[in-house]
């Protein structure tokens, strides 16, 4: 007898129909698993067999041929357990049920028991797509699956609870929805700008970094509170709506990092450390491409603390997602688009023993060494970082100080607005929703200078000496500021104030 | 470039290897004094260095083949040699004890004629003498030719300050195109819009006591020093001590207490040398009439920003808007304004400072 489940596969971050097919035959004993599995699949026959025989079911001793179709496509993961378990018990005519419109994914355990397997979020959304509305699923996905309106999911226990259902024996309730905001409700960040002491010129930048989606770069000796300043970075900024809550959690679903909750509404904050290569940054993998780091932060925050210890080729792969939102890995398997729409926020001391500009501390570099450490960032990459800020040690007197520091909430607010003139702004501009993205051609629509202005911007050049790729930079920042500052124009207060963010371009001849 | 006769001889004297100062200047007598002396002159030289490498030397600088090739190589490096006995040779350089032979030069040979003062300093300098230094420079820059070297820190400000005015003349440590400088964007420029000179031939690179011997050229040549910079031990301490054994004015910065990198300019007033905090105060000493300086139109928020950090010295950003009341933010262009109108200087860690 022939039988059809059907299960999904990942591609990438894409979910891909799957036909289990189950054929039995009469002939010589042979179980045979076609349609390109990779080793977690063909293994997959081993707990098949044990979890139907622990679930009081019968193994059908025949030919049986299982076919995982499109054949072209590599089948991976261990999601397929459950499938071909149905299809072998109704090809061997155990189990009378209609499994047509029925997606079903889970992983077996010996005993039958079901076991959590990774990408169910994208896999889910994939489907309705399709018109799939009925879901089985391990009951360790539950939380995953219960974001997705208009679809009817069961949550099971094993492999006879699925008997079960699918033959009518008992009656399981679908999931109930669960809503966003609840689980937006329920989850904090751990850190709050009040908490840091001081560092107003810093906080001040990081309103402007988040208000206009600008990267920024902190420098500063080490003990100051680089790393502090930059995990508030989420604090400040937006909320997430569901559909890009939805993006994070996809991302996180499929490398099997997903929260308890099992949705993200909270911003990712990623911290890859320095040995970190050029592939888990990026995404890649030899069998299965997976998403780097960049991706994992999409919509939230890139931290990379110490930027000059990472290496040359690591930071230089970073140009092209800074630019485009997006990384496409290519390997010989194929080429998949990873999304990776972050704010870079790096810190580096300020030259290689860390006190330069330290009042307590002398510096014991040469010019010759601080020309070098900082020329280990390159000037591509220092060109996507609009804002570059100087934090400083704090005195005694501030740490102790009781004086009661602006809240994350408040300046949130305050970005919010900005961000609200900025979607106005660039309502007919395809792509663009920050300052940051703006290309040359929106500069001159948006970004207009007053002569006054452009006097200023030009004697800030000769004065200081400013490399001419600092100019757009300059004035990407001023429109940002102006937008914080409700102005509808870019007064010469904007212009001179983002100028004084550009610390690494004028200090290079020193 | 023709020389004379005389001048050949000397770059030539000079191009041979493992002969020292008083050698070369053995080489040349015996060869051009008086018949009498000549006999003497050699003798001692053969004495000096013994008779295989007398003879050696005698015979390789009496070779045509290498003289010719020799001119040829400079010329073909854009090199131009101004002797001892060249009409343009520097009459104050020729007054010390030791005159170089033959200045290698490359670029602007005219400066050499002008009236030359010479800014020296540390490479470890702190952000508000850079920018005072650049400034003084500028000025000076209008009435004489500024002689520095080519490091980083203060040389670099003295350059970077006279390079518009095309004023300057740096005095390598090493010879031309042997990598003396670490700071080879400042070097290329003053070749194009200045002159670089050097003692010693083309390719010779620099050794620790190269340095000295420069700072020997660098005090000769000019009018007056100014010390930007300098530790409790400094090469720019012994540019100035040249300089005041030449008889040369010294002039030099006055630091706060605690400033390492000044600790030595405040030895040299104490011991005499001129205070110097703007370019008149120099003008002054060579009987030059200095420019007022052109008042800036400020407005009310410069100039109270300008007033506090006159009196407080270096300010944080946080301080300053603390103590005249206005958001940071507000605080940041003004200081970011009087910054571009060259008033203040940022010193690092969002502090700034006054000029």
């Amino acid at each position: 007898m022939l039988s059809k489940v059907t299960s999904y596969a990942l591609v990438g971050l894409e979910g891909v129909p799957v036909e289990v097919e189950t054929d039995i035959n009469k002939g010589a004993v042979k179980y045979e698993l076609v349609g390109l599995p990779d080793t977690a699949v063909k293994e997959s026959r081993e707990r098949v067999y044990s979890a139907i025989k622990n679930s009081s079911l019968r193994f059908p001793v025949n030919k049986i041929t299982v076919n995982l179709a499109p054949a072209d496509i590599k089948k991976e993961g261990s999601q397929y357990d459950l499938p071909i378990a149905v299809s072998l018990l109704i090809a061997s005519g155990q189990l009378d049920a209609d499994v047509e419109g029925t997606v079903l994914l889970g992983e077996l355990a010996l005993d039958g028991a079901l076991r959590p397997v990774t990408g169910i979020l994208p896999i889910i959304i994939a489907a309705k797509g399709k018109g799939f509305k009925k879901f089985i699923v391990p009951f360790g996905n539950a939380n995953e699956a219960s974001y997705i309106e208009g679809i009817e999911v069961y949550a099971l226990k094993s492999l006879r609870d699925t008997y079960a259902l699918l033959s009518g024996i008992e009656n399981f309730k679908p999931l109930e929805m669960r809503s966003f905001e609840a689980a937006k409700s329920r989850s904090n960040y751990d850190c709050d700008l009040k908490y840091v002491r001081g560092q107003a010129v810093a906080k001040r930048a990081l309103e402007i970094a988040v208000a206009g989606g600008h990267n920024i770069l902190l420098s500063g000796p080490p003990g100051t509170g680089k790393t502090m300043l930059a995990r508030c970075i989420p604090t400040i900024m937006p909320d997430m709506t569901f559909d890009e809550a939805l993006e994070v959690t996809n991302i996180l679903s499929v490398s099997g990092e997903l929260n308890e909750d099992g949705i993200m509404a909270l911003r990712p904050f990623r911290t890859p450390h320095h040995t970190a290569t050029t592939v888990s940054l990026c995404g890649g993998g030899t069998n299965k491409i997976r998403a780097g780091e960049i991706s994992k932060a999409h919509r939230g925050v890139l931290f990379l603390d110490e930027l000059p210890e990472y290496s040359r080729s690591a930071l230089e792969a970073l140009r092209q997602p800074l630019e485009d939102g997006k990384i496409t890995v290519t390997r010989v398997g194929g080429a998949i688009t990873f999304p990776a729409d972050f704010i870079l926020c790096a810190s580096m001391n300020p030259c290689p023993c860390g006190n330069l500009g330290s009042a307590e501390r002398h510096c014991t570099c040469t010019p010759m060494q601080i020309r070098r450490y900082r020329a280990k960032i390159s000037g591509p990459l220092l060109d996507r970082i609009d804002l570059q800020v100087e934090v400083d040690s704090v005195k005694y007197e501030e740490l102790a100080s009781d004086r009661e520091e602006e809240c994350s909430a408040l300046v949130k607010k305050r970005v919010e607005r900005a961000r609200a003139i900025q979607r106005e702004r660039f309502m007919g501009e395809d792509g663009i929703t920050v300052n940051a993205d703006m290309g040359e051609k929106q500069i001159k629509a948006f970004c207009a200078l007053s002569p006054d202005s452009e006097k200023i911007l030009r004697s800030a050049f000769e004065r200081l000496s400013l490399s001419a790729r600092a100019r757009s930079r300059i004035i990407k920042v001023a429109r940002t500021i102006a937008d914080l500052d409700l102005s509808e124009k870019i007064m010469p207060k904007h212009v001179l104030e983002a100028t004084s963010y550009r610390n690494f371009d004028s200090t290079k001849e020193r | 470039m023709i020389y004379t006769k005389k001048e050949v001889d000397l770059i030539v004297a000079d191009s041979l290897n493992g002969l020292n100062y008083t050698n070369k200047k053995l080489l040349l007598a015996s060869q051009n004094a008086e018949n009498f002396d000549r006999e003497r002159y050699a003798k001692a030289l053969q004495k000096a260095l013994g008779e295989s490498a007398f003879n050696k030397t005698l015979a390789t600088f009496s070779d045509e083949t290498y003289r010719k090739k020799l001119l040829q190589e400079l010329d073909k490096r854009g090199i131009v040699c101004v002797t001892y006995k060249s009409t343009n040779y520097p009459e104050l350089l020729k007054n010390t004890p030791t005159p170089p032979l033959v200045l290698y030069a490359r670029g602007n040979l005219k400066l050499l004629e002008g009236e030359l003062f010479a800014i020296v300093g540390s490479r470890k300098t702190i952000a508000a003498a850079y920018e005072e230094c650049k400034k003084i420079s500028r000025e000076l820059s209008e009435k004489f030719v500024i002689v520095t070297g080519v490091a980083d820190g203060a040389d670099s400000a003295a350059a970077y300050g006279a390079l518009d005015s095309g004023n300057v003349v740096c005095v390598l440590p090493g010879g031309h195109d042997s990598n003396c400088s670490t700071n080879v964007k400042v070097l290329r420029e003053v070749e194009e819009k200045g002159l670089t000179i050097s003692e010693f031939p083309f390719g010779q690179p620099a050794r620790k006591y190269t340095y000295f011997l420069r700072n020997r050229i660098i005090a000769g040549l000019c009018k007056g020093v100014l010390v930007v910079s300098a530790a409790e031990k400094s090469g720019a301490l012994n540019t100035a001590s040249y300089a005041a054994d030449y008889s040369r004015e010294v002039f030099a910065f006055p630091y706060s207490p605690g400033i390492t990198s000044g600790e030595g300019c405040n030895n040299l007033i104490k011991n005499g040398a001129y205070l110097c905090d703007c370019a008149n105060d120099i003008f002054s000493v060579f009987g030059y009439e200095g420019k007022a300086e052109a008042a800036q139109s400020l407005d009310k928020d410069e100039r109270i920003v300008l007033t506090l950090l006159k009196e407080e010295g270096e300010t944080h950003l946080e301080t300053i808007a603390e103590k005249i009341g206005k958001q940071l933010f507000e605080v940041n262009a003004v200081c970011a304004m009087l910054e571009i109108k060259g008033l203040i200087v940022r010193t690092g860690g969002n502090k700034y400072s006054a000029l």
